[in-house]
């Protein structure tokens, strides 16, 4: 956490501004009900797993009751607007505050218990609720459900109107606010703590993280949008039944949160997408669906147990260490002169260790100097010295790997001061530099350093 | 209350006792082992009692219903000595590996439950009871067959029990329980173990899904009902060791039984899940249970 | 076609094009079913069903110059979000003027879209659930009707017919008691209040009054142990799931009491009495809706036979009940000519005055529900006798006579 850039600048920017704009532009594209029914419904999903992932990924906590935030949010909705006549915007609001209130009521058992045992007692909370549920037909519909729940309206006009564009935006409206804060709360005091209690539990309480409060804020924290998602599923559907406490609904859930890979915020909303419109495409294929889908399931969580966000970014990975291993190459090939004119010498790659380095080397000269270049730096850094000194002393310098001109190394093995050190003292067995002067700035600072402190001066 | 509705309630509970005991301790082995809950063991009972079914349509009578039971036995077993590979091996040292089984145990279960749908369709069957018409028991007739199937079940715990108590292999498995490590540097092959112990459970299930297929019906989802009632039983009894489920299988049946009499059925489920959730927070380990792992 | 994507879409409308005079006149029928989940054979009965019906409709040569296809959509579990989704499905479906079930949620809330879909909707589902949403603005409803008549019958013809069957002198009533359980869901719960309220003014006592949760029972006995304390004269059951149904009429005769044993629904459904075996003879049971299929209607003998010859199988209440939907649908169709036309359809669909399998089928305009009653939609009362259903009342229509069971005392 202590290199934390600004989203702005991270890589991730673009790709989220895209994919909101793609999210915006959507209904224009698609004009039948049935496609944006499917849209909301990720969605729905996608607010529900992400939300999860804060309590089970970022919170260790394996909350299964989390569904029944959901069905809080469901039936207080209904209840609230059919019932007792509430204003249905009011009635949308009041939910996430009774979904908070179970979820801090749940905290008394969860925060008692370890691992496992979270699981069943969270499963058992669950069931009692449903239990609840079902036998306050007066209420609750019972085991059918309530209907005719009222709508959502903007002076009179209804949200379900013109294809339900309504429903779509404001679905989409609670995705973005639901992401932005689990963004924001997962760069804060709060969400740094909630992390540290799942990594080092002792090790956080020591450091004065109160593990009883900070569960309690975890529990809470994640019940807000489920519970916001449910009314509006209700108000959407207009109908509450306790069919949302099943094992189908969340087994959805889970899937598209574990699917997309847990402590991640952007993987369970991939998962989402891919999980519902793999559900769509398959719908004609009954109970098969469910099996392709299962096994996918399977498959992907064998070969990738982080999921699919895992895979995109190896996957991204990949590429970024393609593209940049070819613009080296190519530099190398094609722009060789260029470097040539700013340092007097033309490099050249000298293999080491850690794979081939590019150096420049005057090569003339009885006393050397290496320099040794600092992070995200290149050797031309030097271009200067090498003017200065050309005449006096042999001069060298040359690339880390994956800067400059050198190609990228292996990211286990060869980023780290000790790998550098091995290059020089490689450098200096293979051009035969006998006893240099070792000159590093920044990261080539340390580099220098270890080279000397491994007793070769 | 007279002695024959007392006796009545007794076999009653009795028998969801028994029956509650085998689902339970298949699912307790493998949470004692390897500390992960079997969302699957429900599609496990559901498919054992299918493949006896279909083994009962090519013989009739007796033998066909102890044929039935052992080839769905000895193909549930296989089953779940592979499930381990597929399902389990593949992130054992993961630090997510309970959510991870959770989900692919789900997968599988969604799998097998679709799998039935699609090779026997939707509608109920039963498997043919060998033994119809009744017993006297204390002055009450109760089908013969709940008896055998009773007798049958606490036979298979205790063949179970003995085997994991005074077999070399069945102590091999209490060791790999007890202390992975260990057993691993005492040079037993835990991956084969770990999916033997899953082969056991499937063994269990199998042998649970044949009696509840012939005492009760079998379709697709028969297994749902069992697998919840077994969290109960394994919850309550705690799984620290191999006999505590089986008492509280026995507590629950009788509970169930009694408690549908006296009080009403309707709340016997949310009064189960309270007694779960208080249980929980007084004794995690469970009411018969000790803090140290074992089988 | 098209559902995926707009690209997809043109793609297909450009083939469309090229086939579009052999594709015009096809209409498509929805079917709402579950294909999937515990209720996935009742599914398969709604789908065979309208095919048969389409199938025949298209062999003579279409309604009104269109032939007919049948498209599915799975409601799994019939929760909400499943049958949301199916009923999007098929909206979105190009060609589909019509969707049929058998039944799809248990709340009948799916009435509300096809209302603002503006969607021909003819299904089975409960008709209290179903009135209760028309009954508030019948107008904005008149796409969607109830083929399952209105089931006041099923709480108000128990008591009168027990006692016809008494006055027949088929079996002595010593003290008029009466045990009845029940399940909690909308359907049993709604029907068993009514029947307690039907036998307390018709000066019965209720002996024993129970309420299981919803869902697989796994033992009777408890509840069993309760009747046989205080033997009743009639035992009812209205839990409707048929593997409750057919546990309890097995632990029932382990050790039965001298009653007359009633269970509602499960007994129509084929696999009650393969399940139950020898064990179900002398069970009573009702249908409103169920197929009439006695000589003294023909209409009920020929829907069942031909269901029978074409599938092999005899039909429960659903496979011949959705064939008689489509037939109301062509009917209409065949008024209206213009598939299309969805208010002309409705129109048409409310003036049904016809002979279906299930009685005269006709709707009420307050509700849009099938009219109930012995001119229209009866309450037949069935016996299992040698492991088949035999009406034995009304006398309009029965094809048999009460036997003792064996289980009672001479």
């Amino acid at each position: 956490m202590k290199y934390a850039p600004s989203f702005q600048r991270t890589n991730g920017f673009w790709p989220v501004v895209i994919a909101l704009c793609i999210a915006a532009a959507l209904p224009f594209f698609f004009t039948e009900t049935h496609i944006r029914h499917i849209l909301i419904l990720i969605f729905v999903y996608a607010i529900l797993a992400s939300n999860w992932d804060l309590s089970l990924g970022y919170g260790g906590i394996v909350n299964f009751a989390h569904i029944a935030f959901f069905a809080i949010g469901l039936y207080t909705y209904g209840i609230a607007a059919k019932i007792i006549g509430l204003d249905p915007w009011l009635a949308l609001l009041l939910a996430p505050v009774l979904a908070i209130a179970f979820a801090a009521l749940l905290a008394i058992p969860v925060l008692r218990l370890e691992g496992i045992y979270v699981i069943l007692v969270t499963i058992a909370a669950a069931q009692l609720l449903f239990q609840l549920v079902v036998s306050q037909g007066d209420f609750t519909g019972g085991t059918s459900g309530m209907v005719l729940i009222p709508r959502l309206e903007i002076v009179g006009y209804r949200l379900s109107s013109d294809g339900r564009i309504g429903y779509y935006y404001l679905s989409l409206l609670l995705v973005v606010f639901s992401t932005v804060f689990l963004y924001k709360l997962e760069r804060s005091a709060l969400g740094r703590a909630i992390k540290a209690l799942r990594d080092n539990k002792y090790y956080a309480i020591s450091r004065g993280v109160s593990e009883g409060r900070i569960r309690l804020l975890t529990l809470c924290a994640s019940a807000i949008f489920p519970g916001l998602a449910g009314a509006f599923y209700g108000a959407y559907l207009r109908i509450a039944s306790p069919d949302v406490f099943g094992l189908g609904f969340l087994t959805i859930t889970l899937s598209i949160l574990l699917l997309g890979g847990i402590s991640t915020i952007w993987g369970p909303l991939i998962a989402a997408v891919v999980i519902t419109a793999f559900a769509e495409i398959l719908a004609d294929y009954g109970a098969s669906r469910s099996i392709i889908i299962a096994a996918m399931i399977i498959a992907v969580v064998v070969v990738y147990p982080g999921g699919l966000y895992a895979a995109m970014q190896e996957i991204w990975g990949l590429g970024t260490r393609l593209r940049t291993n070819v613009t080296a190459a190519w530099r190398r090939r094609f722009q060789a002169s260029l470097r040539q004119e700013a340092m007097g010498v033309k490099d050249h790659l000298v293999e080491t260790r850690h794979g081939p380095v590019s150096v420049c080397d005057t090569g003339n000269g009885d006393q050397t100097i290496i320099f040794v270049h600092g992070n995200s730096s290149c050797k031309e850094v030097f271009r200067r010295q090498f003017d200065e000194f050309a005449g006096q002393y042999r001069l060298v310098t040359f690339d880390l790997p994956g800067h400059g001109v050198s190609p990228n190394g292996n990211p286990d093995e060869d980023y780290a001061v000790e790998a550098y050190a091995e290059i020089i003292r490689n450098l200096v067995d293979s051009l035969d530099l006998k006893t240099p002067i070792v000159f590093g700035w920044s990261l080539g600072g340390y580099a220098a350093l270890e080279y000397a402190a491994r007793g070769t001066p | 209350m007279t002695l024959e509705t007392f006796a009545f309630l007794l076999a009653s509970g009795l028998v969801l006792g028994g029956l509650y005991a085998l689902m339970a301790s298949g699912l307790a082995v493998v949470w004692t082992t390897l500390g992960v809950f079997n969302f699957a063991h429900g599609a496990m009972i559901a498919l054992g009692a299918y493949i006896a079914w279909q083994v009962t349509q090519y013989t009739t009578g007796g033998a066909g219903f102890l044929l039935g039971a052992g080839v769905s036995v000895a193909i549930m077993f296989c089953l779940g000595f592979a499930m381990h590979y597929v399902l389990v091996k593949p992130f054992e040292l993961h630090a997510n590996l309970v959510l991870l089984a959770v989900i692919t145990t789900l997968a599988a279960a969604s799998i097998m439950e679709n799998a039935i749908l699609l090779s026997w369709g939707p509608r109920d069957k039963q498997i043919a009871p060998p033994f119809t018409g009744n017993i006297e028991f204390l002055g009450t007739a109760i089908g013969i067959h709940d008896f055998v199937i009773l007798a049958i079940a606490l036979a298979a715990l205790l063949a179970l029990a003995l085997f994991l108590r005074r077999t070399t292999a069945g102590r091999a498995l209490r060791a790999v329980a007890q202390n992975r490590e260990a057993a691993e540097l005492m040079g037993f092959n835990v991956s084969r173990l770990v999916a033997m112990t899953i082969g056991l459970s499937a063994a269990t299930a199998a042998l649970a899904g044949v009696f509840v297929g012939s005492l009760r019906f079998i379709s697709p989802t028969v297994g749902t009902d069992p697998l919840m009632k077994s969290l109960i039983v394994v919850i309550l009894g705690g799984v620290t060791r191999f006999t505590s489920p089986i008492y509280a299988a026995f507590i629950v049946g009788l509970a169930e039984a009694f408690s549908a009499y006296f009080l009403v059925l309707y709340w016997a489920p949310a009064v189960l899940f309270a007694m779960m959730i208080i249980v929980l927070l007084i004794k995690p380990e469970g009411l018969f249970g000790r803090r140290t792992r074992t089988l | 076609m098209g559902r995926y994507s707009r690209i997809l879409a043109i793609g297909t409308a450009i083939c469309a094009l090229t086939t579009s005079a052999a594709m015009a006149d096809l209409v498509k029928i929805g079917v709402l079913a579950p294909l999937t989940g515990p209720t996935a054979s009742d599914g398969e009965e709604f789908v065979r069903g309208a095919r048969l019906a389409a199938k025949e409709a298209n062999a003579n040569g279409g309604i009104a110059g269109h032939t007919f296809e049948i498209v599915t959509a799975d409601v799994v579990d019939h929760s909400a979000a499943n049958v949301t989704s199916a009923v999007e499905r098929l909206l979105g479906t190009e060609g589909v003027h019509i969707i049929l079930t058998g039944y799809a949620s248990l709340s009948m809330f799916e009435v509300e879209l096809m209302a603002e879909a503006n969607m021909p909707y003819i299904a089975a589902g409960p008709s209290p659930q179903f009135a209760g949403i028309v009954s508030g603005d019948p107008s904005a409803y008149d796409c969607c009707w109830s083929f399952t008549a209105d089931f006041k019958g099923y709480e108000t013809d128990v008591t009168p017919t027990i006692e016809a069957l008494l006055a027949a002198g088929h079996f002595p009533l010593d003290n008029k008691t009466v045990a009845i359980i029940s399940s909690d869901n909308p359907y049993s719960k709604t029907i068993s209040e009514g029947m307690k309220s039907a036998f307390g003014d018709a000066g019965w006592t209720v002996t024993v009054d129970e309420l299981v949760p919803f869902g697989p029972v796994g033992d009777w006995r408890p509840i069993l142990a309760k009747v046989r304390e205080n033997p009743p004269d009639v035992v009812i059951n209205t839990d409707y799931i048929p593997s409750n149904a057919a546990l309890f009429t097995n632990q029932f005769r382990e050790d039965p009491t001298d009653s007359v044993v009633f269970l509602q629904y499960a007994p129509l459904v084929p696999e009650f009495v393969e399940l139950t075996k020898e064990n179900s003879d002398g069970i009573l049971y009702n249908a409103i809706g169920a197929t009439l299929d006695v000589d003294a209607w023909p209409r009920g003998q020929e829907v069942a036979k031909k269901y029978k010859d074409e599938y092999g199988v005899a039909s429960g209440a659903y496979g011949t009940g959705l064939y008689e939907m489509a037939t109301v649908y062509f009917e209409a169709l065949d008024k209206v000519g213009d598939p299309t036309d969805h208010d002309a359809v409705g129109k048409a669909i409310v003036e049904t005055k016809r002979p279906v399998t299930s009685g005269f089928l006709e709707f009420d305009p307050a509700t849009h529900v099938a009219r109930q009653g012995i001119d229209h939609v009866p309450v037949t009362f069935f016996q299992i006798q040698d492991g088949g259903g035999v009406m034995i009342s009304p006398d309009k229509y029965k094809s048999g006579e009460f036997k003792k069971p064996g289980w009672m005392s001479e």
